[in-house]
């Protein structure tokens, strides 16, 4: 295992998986699953159910745990320390200073039912980053706006649609400022004319900078915005490359497959 | 046929059934209300110028304060030692697991009865109670056990260490009830696991958990007159003191039975209360206005 260089700034990628192992049970989820992304990238992971594709995606930020190998962020291993050729598990609250800066977005938004919309986007800040009420109001309806829901600071979740859900979830996300962010399937559980919306905010996210890591099954979603293109299958990476190649080009008879499958699907 | 508008009149009108059974029902019920009406007036044996006499009486009233004081000490216990014993049954470590499982099965497998009693005997079986080393070592610090344990205190240990034992099932169901993903969703957004569990997961288990704690509360409120086998002056041992000196013993069982109507319907209200307020993003009302927020 070598640790990440730290002396080349610009080269050094923002995330960096290497060889991770996962068992669930007898069933092992992820087999020696390596990449990274750079800042500013995009990676969309593509493949069927069962690739493993959101259990790496909730290891990059330690909610769950692999068994084997190393997840860097920004230079800092995630939910462990290293100790001589093996790998310690740091404690919970060691590790929630770690995921503070990574955003995530989960298939079904949860959102905090017991808390408006504003409430939902400022508590973290403040509790957690300690900020003050005033600074973290300002910012949640800069974000509010910026997803169009600017109107709905008041509401409790339940009186929102999936689609507005999710882009408060993504708002929520966002007030943290984070170094990277996670989206796990975030359209998954919309209907197809309320996918569009959390779509079209992702996209303008894209282009503003942010990595991101997003697990997904919109094929054209991920043609026209992944910088890296990520096919898993089985526990393992079939194909990955920039996503005008793997998306339109593959290589690999899995990955013909899956997109075949895919877009008779869509 | 024809299509397009009709005007209101002649679209069909939907009626309910008539309800016969119904109206049988007002009359049997109204019957029996009657009845105990005339009962309750007629009756010589209610005596009710001596309930009168001892509703307000000071011994009746000590006794009432008494039982407001235990069952809230017994249910602030209860309380404590369930929440503990949730999270050491929800905890993945084998030792927490088996200490609470252990707790819960002896406590909640002997009769409250049994352990007022036992409670209240201790210095039977330990004279002296003593804090130090086992099996000999040095002692910090030693009472005698007929000093340390009252009625009071005998009450507390054995209905409150009871009481834990039923409200660690109550908080587990109820946080068991929240949907993990609520607890992934904070996890993710940097909470540390104490601020997880006070801010996002607690305040939504509260919802499973405030009905059976006030069926609880108002349980308890009851189960505190088993503590007047101990000499613990109670509203239930005042009324027994009373009457075991002027035989009166109808009137004053129905002055203690009032007073406990009294206080569980209190006691009902103040959970209509709480319901409501933990119930807040679960009502139909789309928004909350800006104080609700504060």
């Amino acid at each position: 295992m070598t640790a990440v260089p730290r002396s080349n700034v610009e080269a050094q990628p923002l995330v960096c998986v290497s060889s991770v192992w996962k068992k669930r049970g007898a069933n092992k989820v992820l087999k020696g699953v390596s990449l990274t992304a750079h800042q500013g990238q995009v990676v969309c992971l593509l493949g069927p159910s069962g690739a493993g594709k959101s259990t790496l995606l909730r290891c990059i930020n330690a909610i769950e745990l692999p068994d084997r190998g190393a997840i860097y962020v920004d230079g800092v291993m995630i939910g462990c320390r290293q100790h001589g050729n093996t790998f310690v598990r740091l404690s919970e609250s060691q590790v929630s200073r770690q995921r503070a800066d990574i955003g995530m977005v989960f298939q079904n938004f949860n959102l905090f039912p017991h808390m408006s919309v504003l409430q939902n986007i400022i508590d973290a800040p403040m509790r957690v980053r300690g900020e003050s009420r005033s600074t973290a109001t300002e910012r949640a309806y800069g974000l509010l706006a910026r997803v169009g829901l600017s109107d709905k600071a008041n509401s409790y979740p339940r009186h929102l649609s999936g689609g507005q859900q999710q882009r408060v979830a993504i708002a929520r996300a966002l007030a943290m400022q984070p170094k990277l962010m996670l989206f796990d399937e975030p359209t998954s559980a919309l209907d197809p004319h309320l996918t569009d919306e959390v779509l079209d905010v992702i996209k303008v996210l894209a282009s503003s900078g942010m990595t991101m890591i997003v697990v997904t099954h919109e094929i054209g979603f991920a043609r026209e915005l992944a910088d890296l293109a990520i096919i898993m299958d089985d526990g393992v990476i079939v194909e990955s490359g920039p996503a005008h190649e793997v998306l339109v080009q593959p290589k690999d008879a899995r990955t013909r497959k899956f997109l075949a499958k895919s877009l008779r699907e869509h | 046929m024809q299509l397009g508008r009709r005007s209101h009149s002649d679209t069909g009108l939907i009626v309910e059934p008539p309800h016969y059974g119904r109206w049988l029902g007002f009359l049997l019920v109204g019957i029996g209300l009657i009845w105990i009406a005339y009962q309750l007036l007629t009756n010589r044996g209610f005596q009710w110028d001596i309930v009168g006499r001892y509703m307000l009486h000071p011994t009746v009233l000590r006794g009432v304060e008494m039982t407001i004081r235990l069952t809230f000490l017994v249910m602030t216990i209860g309380v404590a030692i369930g929440i503990a014993i949730a999270l050491m049954r929800m905890s993945r470590d084998p030792l927490l697991n088996f200490c609470a499982h252990a707790f819960v099965w002896f406590f909640r497998g002997t009769p409250v009865l049994v352990q007022l009693v036992f409670w209240y005997n201790l210095a039977a079986l330990f004279p002296m109670l003593s804090l130090g080393v086992p099996f000999g070592g040095p002692k910090f610090f030693e009472i005698s056990a007929n000093a340390a344990i009252s009625s009071f205190t005998a009450a507390l240990l054995g209905l409150g260490l009871n009481e834990g034992a039923y409200m660690g099932e109550i908080i587990r169901a109820g946080l068991l009830a929240v949907d993990p993903g609520q607890t992934e969703a904070s996890k993710a957004l940097g909470y540390r696991p104490w601020q997880t569990f006070r801010v996002i997961v607690l305040p939504q288990a509260m919802k499973a958990i405030v009905p059976p704690t006030g069926n609880q509360f108002i349980g308890m409120l009851k189960y505190t007159s088993l503590a007047s086998v101990i000499a613990l002056p109670e509203l239930m041992q005042s009324v027994e003191i009373i009457y075991a000196r002027t035989y009166e013993t109808m009137p004053l069982l129905i002055v203690a039975a009032l007073w406990y109507l009294i206080l569980v319907s209190i006691l009902s209200v103040i959970q209509v209360f709480i319901e409501r307020y933990y119930s807040k993003g679960w009502t139909p009302d789309a928004h909350v206005s800006l104080e609700a927020q504060r």
